[in-house]
């Protein structure tokens, strides 16, 4: 059940308003320790739930500061709720509190647009600093999991060499010589690579040059990398192992 | 100092001698062992996969191989050797590059003795340290890409283009109806390719296929069933 506990914190124009959360989550202990923890550190909890469907609605009409969300609630999937509000109200940042079983749950969240994640285990004075920290714009990542969120992010296709959108006028044929053309290759050693003529890979690169507009090799290489770099994280971060067209 | 466990065993690479001499003397004291220095990157790859630390600290600017490129080698060569970067420059775009590269820690060099013993202890216990800011950076680098690396494949693969197209709104989540209707077939025909996807790539579920396919994207062999 969603309470409205009344106090909206607002206050007359000129003073400093104090931070608006609102809390969910289904056990209504932890609600009220937190619900005590926060105040004393300053917030005003202008709303409480115990299931997804209010969080989401007091978080759309509230719009509190943060949301704090235990992710893992009672029959309602909590990165369905962060996904909605991220959307919907883009501006509620949302605090994740996730068991210490569940914190892959909490990258993904982060991943969707969570502004932080926390162990539930931590003290709640803890949880409240963190609060305070969101609000600052500050990420709020546990321990442990800034290294997974870096792993995550060097295992994303880098867009460079060897991968092409999967919908392409391009046929397959004319994307290998075009990824071969990214890596540097000339038409005689593409010729040697695919076991073909020079004059086929040469006809082969007019094609793909028409069909992209390109007028120039290293025209249709930019082009191919601006494609790649579309679908995935900015290749000039990866410039050193990318054909160096990235920029 | 009381230890629970053996000293940190550390690698110093930097060109500077006096700055290596400063490290060695922070870190010993701070109760961590320097096995080897190196005044470049090339040796600190080669004492890397020698001495097998448990942490390199790592120069970026060097002569010869610096600092980036060795990170990147000592993540091929020695991925269980972990590399902190200690810079003077506060440009993020370069730190995310060794990130990218491989490290797991990328400090400013005028972080305190204290905060860097510690720094190193965090990362040798699995944690990654790099700056709030830098973590934000992180954050929105991946919030920027779709979650699954979707609309991207491998320019040479067993699948065909159809079947790439299939195996691509499979891992959107998509139903055969809706595959059928987004590419203008059948439903038999869109089960037909997923058939026949599922039998290329060796798996036995539409889930798994799609696990396949981040594999793929990313240039990985297909993993098979132990």
């Amino acid at each position: 059940m969603s309470r409205d506990t009344g106090e909206m914190g607002s206050v007359p124009t000129g003073q400093s308003v104090a931070p608006r959360v609102v809390v969910c989550d289904d056990d209504e202990r932890l609600r009220k320790a937190l619900r005590a923890a926060l105040r004393d550190a300053g917030l005003v909890v202008i709303g409480e739930a115990g299931n997804g469907r209010d969080a989401i609605d007091l978080a759309a009409h509230f719009r509190p500061d943060v949301l704090v969300l235990d992710v893992v609630l009672e029959g309602v999937d909590g990165l369905a709720v962060t996904r909605t509000l991220v959307e919907r109200v883009p501006e509620v940042r949302i605090l994740l509190l996730t068991g210490s079983r569940d914190v892959d749950i909490g990258l993904l969240g982060l991943r969707a647009g969570a502004a932080g994640h926390l162990i539930k285990d931590v003290p709640m004075a803890e949880i409240a600093a963190a609060v305070h920290r969101v609000i600052r714009g500050e990420p709020v990542v546990a321990p442990g999991v800034t290294r997974k969120l870096i792993e995550t992010l060097r295992a994303l296709p880098d867009g460079g060499l060897g991968v092409r959108p999967v919908r392409s006028s391009l046929t397959p044929r004319e994307w290998e010589v075009l990824d071969l053309l990214c890596s540097g290759m000339t038409v005689h050693e593409i010729a040697d690579q695919l076991v073909l003529a020079r004059d086929t890979v040469r006809t082969h690169v007019k094609r793909l040059l028409r069909k992209l507009g390109a007028h120039s090799q290293a025209e249709a290489i930019e082009i191919a990398n601006g494609m790649r770099s579309t679908f995935a994280p900015t290749p000039t971060v990866a410039a050193g192992e990318a054909s160096g067209g990235g920029e | 100092m009381h230890h629970q466990a053996a000293p940190l065993r550390v690698i110093i690479a930097d060109d500077d001698p006096l700055a290596r001499r400063m490290l060695r003397d922070l870190l010993q004291e701070a109760g961590m062992r320097v096995v080897a220095e190196a005044p470049d990157g090339r040796e600190a790859v080669e004492l890397a996969c020698y001495y097998r630390p448990d942490v390199v600290v790592m120069d970026l600017i060097m002569p010869g191989v610096d600092g980036l490129a060795a990170t990147r080698q000592i993540a091929e060569s020695a991925p269980d050797v972990k590399v902190v970067i200690l810079t003077s420059s506060e440009d993020d775009d370069v730190g995310m590059m060794t990130l990218y590269a491989g490290a797991v820690g990328f400090l400013s060099k005028d972080v305190g003795a204290e905060a860097l013993a510690q720094a190193l202890r965090h990362v040798h216990q699995g944690e990654a340290v790099i700056s709030r800011r830098m973590t934000a950076r992180v954050l929105e680098e991946l919030r920027k890409t779709p979650r699954d690396g979707s609309g991207l494949r491998p320019v040479r693969s067993p699948l065909t283009s159809r079947e790439w197209e299939v195996l691509d709104l499979l891992c959107q989540q998509r139903s055969t109806d809706a595959i059928a209707e987004e590419l203008v077939v059948s439903v038999e025909t869109v089960r037909s390719h997923v058939k026949s996807v599922l039998r290329k790539l060796g798996v036995r579920s539409r889930q798994e296929a799609v696990a396949q396919a981040s594999r793929l994207r990313a240039g990985l062999p297909i993993q098979t069933r132990p």
